[in-house]
């Protein structure tokens, strides 16, 4: 069993969540090729990394800080770190 | 020592939720718990804050329940485990280390593969479990399948001696 270690609500069992992905900013107002690479592209280099995990039982999102390369969670963000206005 | 048991209890379950939901809990004479995924029981009232805004409440009959435009009715299947053992048993149906859960302790978390909220009672030192009324018959029939092996386990019967 593998276990995800959520600073939040303790140490779980990976199965109990859902990996969203990594946490991005849509660029806006951006060009054509900015946009197509924000779509198709994503960061795959072994390191720190701000991802979505969404704990199914609680129905609750985290967003993390995971160390990739050693598979550790280094800390909690608080959405209100990766949260953006769209534009209206 | 009470032999471990498995039995389904009524609780009347709520879902409140929005800026109102701790006045409409406080003034139905809830608790209102201050820490997100916490409870507070009372006299046949648990009440467990699933959010910042957001709470569940699972009412004994007779306790009044709460009213507000954001209370939404809940038809939860709620399981009681009580006895001893019951640690035993749920370390064969689910991941988490029970040991470490104290009474008064909330929990959310998978049973036997189903998302299920979890309560240990204080005064009887229960163990409450409750998940979506659709896998009613699956926790059944796993919770006394269990309890089956666990009985078998425990009491051998035949063989060489």
């Amino acid at each position: 069993m593998k276990v995800f270690d959520c600073p939040v609500i303790g140490p779980r069992p990976i199965s109990e969540f859902d990996y969203i992905g990594e946490v991005r900013r849509p660029p806006m107002d951006a060009d054509e090729p900015t946009w197509a690479a924000y779509v198709f592209n994503r960061q795959g280099a072994p390191g720190l990394l701000r991802e979505w995990w969404y704990h199914r039982p609680t129905g609750r999102w985290y967003v993390m800080e995971r160390d990739t390369l050693k598979d550790e969670v280094v800390r909690f963000i608080d959405l209100e770190e990766v949260r953006y206005d769209i534009p209206a | 020592m009470i032999a471990l048991q498995v039995n389904e209890t009524e609780r009347a379950s709520y879902l409140l939720t929005g800026p109102e939901s701790s006045e409409a809990l406080a003034s139905a004479g809830l608790p209102v718990p201050e820490q997100v995924l916490s409870a507070e029981e009372r006299s046949g009232a648990l009440v467990a804050r699933t959010g910042r805004d957001e709470y569940m409440a699972m009412l004994k009959a007779g306790v009044t329940a709460p009213q507000s435009e954001w209370c939404f009715r809940r038809y939860d299947s709620v399981f009681e485990l009580k006895g001893e053992g019951w640690v035993e048993m749920m370390a064969h149906l689910c991941q988490y280390d029970f040991r470490q859960l104290k009474p008064g302790d909330w929990l959310m978390t998978s049973v036997a593969g189903v998302n299920c909220w979890l309560y240990h009672e204080i005064e009887s030192g229960s163990l409450l479990i409750g998940a979506d009324p659709g896998y009613r018959h699956y926790l059944n029939e796993t919770f006394s399948a269990v309890l089956g092996d666990l009985s078998a386990t425990r009491n051998p019967t035949g063989g060489a001696s």
